[in-house]
């Protein structure tokens, strides 16, 4: 069942006279964020590189301190989605989604805002979002893929450093018709503590309730952030070894990318379907990272180039 | 003469170059198929019965007539298939002469815990789903 049409006049109704909007386009899809001023510009700020639109949205996200009519939107068949964060309600239905934050938000709700109103919403137009990294040269994109601590973050992060452009560290979505594309969501990044030193031309917010710092790119970066990219490869940040690519049987990141993505946003069959799809179509390999950490991206431009 | 099927849709599965990927949604766990794993596997769910699978790779896997039954079964044990009421496929004879390895599989857990957190109390405040309170 979806929302009815009288439930979301309703809804719209209870507007805050002060309440609006923000638009932008994520994956092709046509995003509109609607709140008052303060609770709309935190949680919106990961999304301002993204490019606006004019007309009307794909998808509405309509966010509240307080959730009108709450025994209207727990009726069966309204996904309800964020049942984990307290303070970060969620509820999608069809195009329209209802959210409710407690302000100020926590960190990573402004890193990573309605990821999972975006995961839910974007599967069933066929995008996928995939707990991955991506960069990429002007040719193409590498989507990074593994469990936390392998070294996704870092390397991008070290990409963006050399200049490559930059689509996310931590989250990406990615869609496979007619080619396999990675689309930006967010233009945070989190890094540990100990690499900031590594990481110091980033200038991290202060945030003592992390073990990671986080930044927003936009305010640095914004000529290297981009919404797409055509994907070359999927590759799987090793720590150690001798810097280099060796050529992984897509089962292997398919165990690296699939079950982070799958548990961590609560995908569906539908997910696991497109990631498995996308490791048939892209090759696979792992980069050892070495030893030096400023042979990390040239190595991955010439690869991206060639 | 036993037939199964997917057990969907708690279950999901996908094979990649003769290597298949077996999800549990409700529980968390997942499985790695390897060696002759991935095509027993894609044999069961296409009901095809326990005895005519041996039947089919017999002549390619040593000891299949143990092997094959006793991997189907930890496939049933771990809820990944269920008992079907389809009618059996019918058997075709592997065309390929190639030895098979003996079927794998690689069960893993670490998602477990973090599928398994009590959403309210054991998660970080500051963090959000799914960093586990460090109570917990």
């Amino acid at each position: 069942m979806m929302l009815t049409s009288a439930f979301i006049k309703r809804v719209v109704e209870t507007r805050h006279f002060e309440a609006q909007a923000r638009d932008f386009v994520l994956a092709n899809q046509k995003i509109r964020v609607i709140g008052v001023p303060e609770l709309l510009l935190s949680s919106t700020e990961a999304f301002v590189h993204l490019p606006v639109f004019t007309g009307m949205p794909d998808l509405t996200i309509d966010l509240r301190t307080d959730l009108p009519q709450l025994e209207d939107i727990s009726s069966d068949g309204v996904l309800h989605l964020d049942q984990y964060n307290q303070d970060m309600l969620q509820f999608l239905s069809g195009d329209f989604a209802l959210c409710q934050i407690s302000y100020p938000l926590h960190t990573y709700q402004q890193c990573a805002p309605f990821v999972q109103i975006l995961r839910a919403w974007l599967e069933t137009k066929s995008v996928t979002v995939l707990h991955a990294a991506a960069i990429a040269t002007k040719k193409a994109a590498a989507l990074l893929i593994g469990r936390g601590g392998s070294g996704k973050s870092t390397t991008s992060l070290l990409g963006l450093q050399a200049g490559l452009d930059f689509l996310g560290d931590d989250y990406c979505a990615v869609s496979m018709k007619p080619k396999p594309v990675a689309h930006s969501l967010y233009s945070s990044a989190k890094f540990h503590f100990e690499n900031a030193e590594r990481l110091r031309f980033l200038i991290p917010r202060k945030n003592p309730d992390l073990e990671k710092a986080y930044v927003m790119l936009s305010q640095t970066h914004a000529s290297q952030l981009i919404p797409q990219a055509l994907i070359k490869a999927v590759l799987l940040p090793t720590l150690g070894g001798q810097l280099g690519f060796e050529a992984v049987h897509p089962q292997t990141a398919l165990l690296a990318l699939a079950p982070n993505s799958l548990f961590q946003l609560r995908s569906s069959h539908t997910g696991f379907a497109q990631m498995s799809q996308l490791l048939r179509t892209v090759p696979c390999y792992r980069l050892y990272l070495g030893h030096s950490p400023a042979a990390i991206a040239p190595i991955i431009t010439e690869f991206l180039e060639s | 003469m036993e037939i199964f099927e997917l057990n969907s849709p708690q279950v999901a599965a996908e094979v990649l170059d003769g290597e298949a990927m077996v999800i549990d949604f409700k529980n968390g766990l997942y499985f790695s198929l390897r060696g002759s794993a991935a095509l027993i596997w894609s044999l069961v769910v296409t009901h095809h019965s326990v005895s005519s699978i041996t039947l089919q790779l017999e002549a390619r896997l040593e000891d299949a007539n143990e092997l094959i039954p006793a991997f189907i079964a930890k496939l049933e044990q771990q809820e990944l298939i269920r008992v079907s009421s389809q009618t059996t496929t019918e058997v075709q004879l592997s065309s390929s002469n190639e030895p098979l390895q003996n079927p794998e599989l690689e069960l893993f857990d670490d998602m477990q815990a973090l599928l398994l957190l009590d959403p309210i109390h054991e998660v970080e405040p500051s963090r959000g789903w799914p960093s586990a309170s460090k109570k917990v």
